[in-house]
C-alpha cells in the first residue's frame, strides 16, 4: 500500500482514523508495518505490501 | 469470547464445501477461496467459455450509460485475482482503484498480477470483509463487485456497507450470474451448473467448491427481488441489465443524486 490510501482508509471496527508505522518500504510502497486505530487502538498489520483490515478475531 | 464452531463441511474428495446454514459460513467461504485461488482464473474462463471477459467489459459500457459522475476513485469488493479491478483501471485511465478481498491468498495474487508500470501505480490492494469495509463514508465514485453477492453471509448488510462508502451520485455495479427467464435456456443453464461445472471441478481436485457454486446461485434472490433490495439499502435510481440470454445480470444503483461539486 501507499500512504495516500490513508486519506480514505479507516478502522473497520469503529471507523476511526489510522496511524501508520512503517517497518519496510520500497519507494512510495509500504511493504511492512502496521496501522493503529487512533480511537479503539486495534492494530492492523501490513505484510508484503498488503494491509490486513480484518478485525483481529477474524484473521484466521 | 471465543466461539465454538462445528467442523467445516468437506466434499468426498476432501475439498472445502461451504455450508450457508452454519455460523462459520464466512470462514468456510474464505477457506474455499484460498483452496481454489491457484486455478481460479483458469477455471472461470473454462467454465464460462471465456465469456467472463466480455461480461466485465460490457458491464463497464453499461455503467458509462448510467452514471452521472466522473469516476475518480473506485473500489472493487471481493476482487479475487484482480481481473475486474484491472479492467476498471484500464477503462478509466485516470481513476485510482482499490481492490479488497476476504481471502489473503487472492489479494496476494491480485497484487502480484498488477502491472508494475503503466496503470499499476493507480491500483492498491488490501484484505477486508465486504460487510465491514475499512473506508470512510463517501470515499468512492464507483464500487464494483463481480460474482460476489451470492457469497455474502448477509446481502442486505453487504449492500448497505457498499452504499455507505459511495459519494452522492456514486454507483454500485454488481455483476452476478442469475437464472435465465426463457425455459429452454434455463434448462441448459441448470444442466451446466449442476452437472458440467461440478465435473470440471472434480477434474481440478475441487469437488466441494464447484458443488457449492450451483447452491450459491440458487440461494441468491431473483432479479426483481435483488433489485428491490438495492432500494431498501438506500439506493435511489437502480436498474438491471441482462447479458448472454439472461445468464448474467449487471445491477447498477446510484447512491443518491450527484451533488453540484461531484458532477
Amino acid at each position: 500500500m501507499r500512504p495516500d490510501l490513508l486519506e480514505i482508509l479507516r478502522c473497520p471496527v469503529c471507523k476511526g482514523e489510522l496511524e501508520l508505522s512503517v517497518a519496510q518500504r520500497d519507494g512510495q510502497e509500504i511493504l511492512r508495518g502496521s496501522l493503529a486505530c487512533a480511537r479503539c487502538r486495534v492494530t492492523y498489520p501490513i505484510e508484503d505490501g498488503i494491509p490486513d483490515m480484518l478485525p483481529p478475531g477474524e484473521r484466521d | 469470547m471465543a466461539q465454538r464452531l462445528p467442523p467445516a463441511r468437506t466434499a468426498p474428495d476432501g475439498s472445502p464445501y461451504p455450508d450457508r446454514s452454519t455460523a462459520s459460513f464466512e470462514r468456510e467461504v474464505r477457506t474455499m477461496f484460498t483452496f481454489i485461488a491457484r486455478h481460479y482464473e483458469r477455471f472461470n474462463h473454462l467454465a464460462t467459455f471465456g465469456q467472463d471477459f466480455l461480461w466485465r467489459a460490457r458491464s463497464l459500457w453499461e455503467l458509462d450509460r448510467f452514471r452521472r459522475v466522473p469516476i475518480v476513485r473506485a473500489l472493487d469488493v471481493g476482487c479475487g485475482t484482480g481481473e475486474f479491478a484491472r479492467a476498471v483501471a484500464t477503462h478509466y485511465p485516470s481513476a485510482r482503484v482499490v481492490a479488497t478481498d476476504l481471502t489473503l491468498e487472492m489479494v496476494r495474487r491480485a497484487r502480484g498480477a498488477a502491472p508494475g508500470g503503466a496503470g499499476g501505480e493507480r491500483l492498491q490492494f488490501g484484505r477486508a470483509s465486504a460487510l465491514r469495509l475499512p473506508f470512510a463514508d463517501r470515499s468512492f465514485d464507483l464500487v464494483t463487485n463481480a460474482f460476489v453477492l451470492r457469497n455474502l453471509s448477509s446481502l442486505p448488510a453487504g449492500l448497505a456497507e457498499m452504499r455507505r462508502v459511495l459519494r452522492p451520485g456514486g454507483v454500485l455495479l454488481s455483476l452476478e450470474v442469475g437464472e435465465p427467464s426463457a425455459a429452454p435456456i434455463r434448462a441448459v443453464f441448470h444442466a451446466h451448473f449442476d452437472h458440467v461445472v461440478p465435473l470440471l471441478g472434480r477434474a481440478f481436485g475441487s469437488e466441494g467448491p464447484y458443488r457449492y457454486l450451483p447452491e450459491s446461485l440458487r440461494g441468491l434472490p431473483d432479479r426483481p427481488r435483488l433489485l428491490a433490495m438495492h432500494g431498501e439499502a438506500g439506493f435511489s435510481r437502480h436498474t438491471a441489465r441482462t447479458q448472454s440470454l439472461g445468464v448474467v445480470t449487471v445491477y447498477l444503483a446510484e447512491a443518491g443524486a450527484p451533488s453540484e461539486e461531484s458532477r
